[in-house]
């Protein structure tokens, strides 16, 4: 099969760059080792993740590219099984929130990928102060007028604040010479913040990792999120239906196969040559006879490439990010991030039998959290980061990631320094912390115990593994840059890097003469057409008409 | 609403002009995006779509304009009463929920044609069929007066039942229900009359009423999500005069915690406009001497703190006026002219402040001053 | 945007509605017969405000209004050709032939008994039978029992009763009594007081405020306190502020910058925003608007029947508004 352009791997920003160059009339062959879509960025069944897990924490000589990956995954320990309804999971590798105003977003809504998938709004950010006790993040007018903890002048400041915020501050004189300098010190300095209050904005609304993390991309962040708030509902953010991330990714995938994209999954890679005249790649793959022929490869990280076929352990080198502690936790009780008797929910009771006529009425009681995110700042636990901030990403079944009754804790630390302690030792604090928020059952007076656990270390991809391009052969390969490892951010940084890769990827394209061609449907002429790249997505091609639904 | 569901392909947002939230538009402002010249929308952006596109979109529209035309010369002949001409009304409704004359004609043929050849059981089942398809219509067209209408039409025609010692039960039961319509209604957007016209006409004609007090928890919860909404303070003006007059509140208590709510709301947002005219509710004409004084005490602290407050300023002379209007006997002349002063002199800071209403503040300033010489 | 936008493109705009009658084969077209009274009345009125009356043929809309007649309601007018007779397109019908200077086809009698019929015992008057009352309602008939002389066998009192029900502590007014108040509903309930000679009946320092502070920064004017701007405003605020004789309290030359922007340079009309869908509707509030502010070139336009002020003028109408001079060219 001869094909423009070969994507090695199904990560999300791969995924997105596959459906934007199939969409744009390039031939595209999208190629996946696992048999899932998603890549490390997957969306996964309980039964799915073992496998996973279990592939990367043995020994047993395997591909090339589960050593790759066994390099990138390391002290993994779990639980036993079994899960009861493993297969009702849909657990993410890469748990994420996506701000509703952003690149994420746009690009499902300019690809039409949009209609393949659902969402949940985050219910609530909340900041962990101490045992059983968390505080909400006031993140908006909203919160800052209900806030009981704030006093008149407190909520006058931060509102100040969170205007400044929401605005175009580039410029400011608020903002001049600290630019760089850290975003504590700014709250504090520049906006009379007290310690509490700047902890929350810094760890739980700009979702800084630690202390050092400087001014302005903290507040470009929030100003990203404050402008989300009220697009979709009262969060910034949105949870991807059946595991985020992987379910998206599978999204633009299938638009890329709409488009004519051709899609191999469970093939590992025999070889990646360039051909005779040197003019083309040729891929072989396992279990395949026929080859593929292109003329640019798109490669993830841990694929095979040309410059170097099989990918060394040494390719995993450090980045500018963080490697991160993980645990994916799964619980049968509901958590609840309202504090005894400073609830300000609680203050609103609507008498229950003046509603009974009312069906159904959402009683505010919102005791139990679905979907939320719970943020510990650095030195907030004993035993925890005194560097680092960590965060916990809730789902239940509202986000259809968990059956009824069920719910998944994701907690990630980032890692700022080496250390020898294992996942576990390093997460466990954090975990016995965040079910010390489960709602008690009044039936039970054992604890609250996992049904099960998985713990790992993700470590950074390696930007100095990525070949250049455009050496003396004519041929190229593009490595996707890595995503931010911000649960606030991957998403979106995602498709920022897909779209760069899309440029790159016409460039070369373009380069060897490869024109994109669409079908052309003329009544009687069947045919196809030479069309030019006007942006990143084409217009769509169907039109959402009300009028359909006559 | 919890879930945000599927992301709309055109969904768009239109954000506020002074804040930072957002409020997203209405399904209605989707119908019609080619140009077409029509008579009557708002919201709709000229958008630009592919040809082929355009043209599957103008070969659709041509096929449904056959039908449109037939079915309308159909139904304005109004020749027959029957099953064909009352399915005849719900397509074309469905089409075109403003066609008011369709629902005349189907109100007609329920009445006379209907109605007297069914038992109570049989009308009331048809009535929740008409309120659910409206309720329908409404999710796409939440600001059709007509829809909203048909509504109460249906509403009256609830027959008594189901028995002789429940008369009300149907009506009760219908009744409730449209409360928790118009509540979702006001979840998708707050700010919509029609819906909050229609719950007041709820709250006073359901047979069992629900209590004010319930109805003033409401819109604590609707001012909570978004204190901006003037609708919600403006029901809640509504509703505390009613309890303050029937005596289930005490006047004196109760306005001393609205004055609390709204000064976190001032703390908060302090060029919200909605927080500022429900103040002025408050303060009312202004009678009680020592309230208005320390509300002006109060604002001036938050001027101090936000030295730039166009409202700050613009309520401290309004309460500033009052006060030399209704209580001038407390004052000494020395009083009265500092007074005057601080009026004039807010007034020039708001024309610096708000330029573009600069010639009210200098016909207020003008008054003042007259009034002081008087 | 091919064309400057920072002056009336009356030709193009006359030359939009002249086209509107052209589009029956657009599915939109028959989907807006409802409002085509209306709609003849917006789009006319613009045109005499633009002084292009001529743009539309006298006597093919003259058939047309009477066309629209409804024998069996007793003596009102539908929007459209066998659409049941409304209080609504019947006023608009009654302006179109006065402004046609026609109003001698019409069985005045008939006319005042229908809407007349439609008052209730409230005060506010339904639309028509089937009883959806709003004060846009009772403006309709007291605009029209004045427009026909008949404003004598209405029963004022009850009629002022209802429109003070409305008011509330803002100065301004809403659609029933316990409303909100409303931009639209302030005009038609102070252009109501002003027929009646009633503006007692307003608080008008309230109100003025109320009305000067629905101007947004961009220009334009909202219809209720935080809410979006949209060029139909410029005209329900600006009339009420008109007959208030408090035009000045706004920014003038940012509401016409708004206006103007939201113009369609490219077919002609008028949008609610810039960059939105024109249509005759606010083409003919947006015009409206520019007149009261004294945009050049533009006819006077009589903010409480919402017709050209020399019409009024002539019928000896005339109430004691103030808009903003007529700027010179």
């Amino acid at each position: 099969m001869d094909v423009d352009v070969v994507v090695l791997g199904s990560g999300l920003t791969e995924s997105i760059a596959a459906a934007a160059l199939s969409k744009a009339g390039f031939k595209v062959a999208h190629i996946d080792v696992n048999p899932y879509y998603g890549g490390d960025n997957a969306s996964l069944t309980a039964e799915e993740l073992v496998a996973w897990a279990d592939e990367r924490a043995s020994d047993a000589s395997s591909s090339s590219y589960v050593s790759a990956q066994r390099s990138k995954f390391t002290s993994i320990s779990r639980s036993a099984l079994p899960l009861p309804q493993s297969r009702q999971y849909s657990i993410s590798l890469s748990p994420a929130v996506i701000p509703s105003v952003g690149p994420l977003i746009d690009a499902l809504i300019a690809s039409g990928v949009s209609r393949y998938g659902g969402f949940k709004l985050l219910e609530k950010v909340a900041i962990y102060i101490g045992p059983g006790s968390v505080k909400p993040v006031p993140g908006s007018k909203e919160d800052v007028f209900k806030s009981k903890d704030l006093s008149l002048l407190d909520k006058r400041r931060l509102m100040r604040f969170l205007m400044f915020a929401a605005g175009d501050f580039e410029g400011m004189k608020e903002l001049e010479g600290k630019e760089d300098s850290p975003f504590t010190d700014f709250l504090r300095d520049v906006f009379s913040l007290g310690e509490e209050t700047a902890a929350a904005i810094a760890y739980a609304l700009a979702f800084c990792v630690s202390a050092q993390d400087p001014t302005l991309p903290s507040l470009q962040r929030i100003r990203k999120y404050l402008r989300s708030t009220g697009r979709y509902g009262p969060s910034s953010f949105l949870v991807g239906h059946y595991g985020g991330l992987g379910e998206i990714a599978q999204g633009f995938c299938r638009t890329a196969a709409v488009g004519g994209a051709a899609y191999i999954l469970s093939h590992n890679i025999s070889s990646v040559e360039p051909d005779q005249d040197g003019r083309k790649y040729r891929i072989s793959l396992e279990g395949l006879d026929e080859s593929l022929s292109c003329d640019l490869i798109i490669s993830s990280p841990g694929y095979p490439s040309p410059e170097s076929p099989s990918p060394a352990a040494t390719d995993i080198a450090t980045s500018s990010n963080h490697a991160i502690a993980r645990a994916i936790t799964v619980i049968d009780s509901p958590l609840s991030f309202s504090t005894p008797g400073a609830s300000s929910d609680s203050a609103i009771d609507i008498p229950a039998a003046e509603e009974a006529g009312v069906q159904e009425e959402q009683t505010p009681s919102k005791q139990e959290l679905d979907t939320a995110l719970l943020v510990f700042p650095p030195s907030s636990l004993p035993g925890g980061s005194s560097q680092a901030a960590a965060d916990v990403l809730v789902t239940g079944e509202g986000s259809m990631s968990a059956p009824k009754g069920k719910w998944i804790l994701y907690l990630s630390l980032p890692l700022l320094e080496q250390t020898s302690e294992s996942a576990e030792a390093l997460l466990r604090p954090y975990l016995d912390a965040t079910l010390g928020l489960v709602v008690p059952d009044p039936a039970s007076s054992v604890p609250v115990q996992p049904l099960f656990s998985v713990f790992y270390i993700e470590h950074p991809e390696s930007l100095a593994a990525a070949p250049s391009t455009g050496d003396a052969s004519a041929l190229s390969v593009l490595r996707p840059p890595p995503s931010s490892i911000l649960i606030s951010e991957q998403a979106d940084s995602a498709a920022v890097n897909a779209e760069a890769l899309f440029w790159k990827a016409v460039g070369a394209l373009k380069a060897v003469g490869r024109r994109p061609k669409r079908r052309m449907d003329d009544g009687e002429d069947m045919g196809e057409e030479e069309v030019e790249v006007e942006g990143f997505w084409p217009p769509l091609d169907t039109l959402d008409d009300p009028l359909d639904d006559w | 609403m919890t879930s945000a569901g599927m992301i709309g392909s055109e969904l768009e947002v239109i954000r506020g002009q002074t804040r930072c939230e957002v409020a997203s538009r209405s399904k209605r402002a989707n119908v019609m995006k080619s140009r077409i010249p029509t008579t009557y929308v708002h919201g709709v952006k000229r958008v630009r779509y592919s040809q082929e596109a355009l043209e599957a979109k103008r070969r659709k529209e041509q096929a449904k304009l056959k039908e449109y035309l037939i079915l309308n010369d159909d139904l304005l002949a109004k020749a027959y009463w029957g099953k064909e001409a009352f399915d005849l009304t719900t397509r074309m409704l469905n089409m075109n929920p403003e066609f008011y004359t369709a629902w005349n004609y189907r109100r007609n043929m329920l009445i006379h044609g209907i109605f007297p050849t069914r038992t109570p059981v049989e009308v009331n089942a048809l009535l929740t069929d008409e309120l659910s398809l409206t309720t329908a219509l409404l999710k796409q067209h939440p600001k059709v007066y007509v829809i909203w209408n048909h509504r109460r039409w249906c509403l009256a025609n609830v027959p008594d039942g189901p028995s002789h010692t429940d008369l009300d039960g149907w009506r009760q039961t219908n009744w409730n229900k449209e409360l928790y319509v118009v509540e979702k209604m006001l979840d998708a957007d707050a700010r919509n009359f029609h819906a909050w016209n229609y719950r007041r006409y709820i709250l006073a004609h359901m047979p069992a009423k629900r209590s004010a007090q319930s109805e003033l928890v409401y819109t604590t919860r609707k001012i909570e999500a978004n204190f901006s909404n003037f609708s919600a303070w403006h029901q809640r003006s509504k509703v505390l005069i009613s309890l303050w007059e029937t005596g289930q509140l005490d006047p004196r208590v109760s306005k001393e915690e609205e004055f609390e709510l709204v000064k976190n709301a001032m703390y908060t947002d302090p060029s919200d406009q909605s927080v500022w005219i429900y103040h002025r509710w408050l303060i009312g004409a202004g009678e009680e001497f020592e309230v208005i004084q320390r509300e002006i005490a109060s604002i001036q602290e938050l001027l101090d703190e936000q030295p730039d407050s166009k409202w700050c300023m613009e309520s401290l002379v309004f309460y500033k006026r009052l006060v030399l209007r209704h209580h001038v006997q407390r004052l000494t002349a020395t009083e009265r002219g500092s007074l005057t002063q601080e009026c004039i002199r807010l007034l020039s800071g708001l024309q610096e402040v708000d330029p573009s209403r600069r010639q009210r503040y200098k016909d207020l300033a003008w008054h003042t001053a007259a009034q002081q010489r008087m | 945007m091919s064309a400057s936008t920072s002056t009336l493109l009356i030709p193009l705009h006359a030359k939009y509605v002249q086209s509107l009658g052209e589009s029956k084969d657009d599915l939109m077209y028959h989907l807006t017969a409802h409002l085509r009274m209306n709609a003849i009345y917006w789009g006319l009125t613009a045109l005499c405000t633009m002084n292009h009356k001529d743009a539309l043929n006298r006597e093919e809309m003259i058939e047309f209004v009477m066309s629209c007649w409804d024998d069996e309601a007793g003596g009102g007018f539908g929007a459209h050709p066998d659409h049941d007779a409304h209080i609504h397109s019947t006023l608009s019908a009654i302006q179109i032939l006065i402004m046609q200077d026609a109003l001698d086809r019409v069985d005045v009698d008939r006319v005042v008994k229908f809407i007349l019929s439609l008052q209730q015992p409230s005060g506010v008057f339904a639309g028509d039978q089937w009883g959806e009352i709003d004060t846009r309602f009772l403006y309709c008939a007291v605009n029209a029992l004045s427009l026909l002389g008949r404003l004598h066998e209405l029963d004022v009192e009850k009629t002022v009763g209802y429109v003070r029900q409305c008011r509330n502590f803002d100065g301004g007014f809403g659609a029933v009594a316990g409303a909100e108040s409303h931009a639209a509903m302030v005009f038609v309930c102070t252009a109501t007081l002003a027929i009646l000679d009633r503006l007692d009946e307003i608080d008008q320092e309230m109100l003025g405020w109320w009305l000067a502070e629905r101007q947004v920064p961009s220009g334009g004017l909202n219809g209720r306190p935080e809410k979006l701007e949209d060029v139909c405003y410029s005209f329900w605020v600006l009339s009420a502020m008109a007959i208030l004789k408090k035009v000045p309290w706004i920014d003038s030359d940012k509401l016409i910058a708004f206006i103007l922007s939201a113009q369609d340079t490219d077919h002609g009309g008028i949008a609610d925003r810039p960059g939105n869908q024109a249509d005759v509707f606010h083409t003919h509030f947006g015009i409206a608007g520019l007149s009261l502010l004294g945009y050049p070139g533009l006819a006077d336009l009589d903010p409480v029947y919402c017709m050209p002020a020399r019409v009024i003028e002539r019928m000896g109408l005339r109430k004691g508004w103030e808009g903003l001079p007529r700027k010179a060219s």
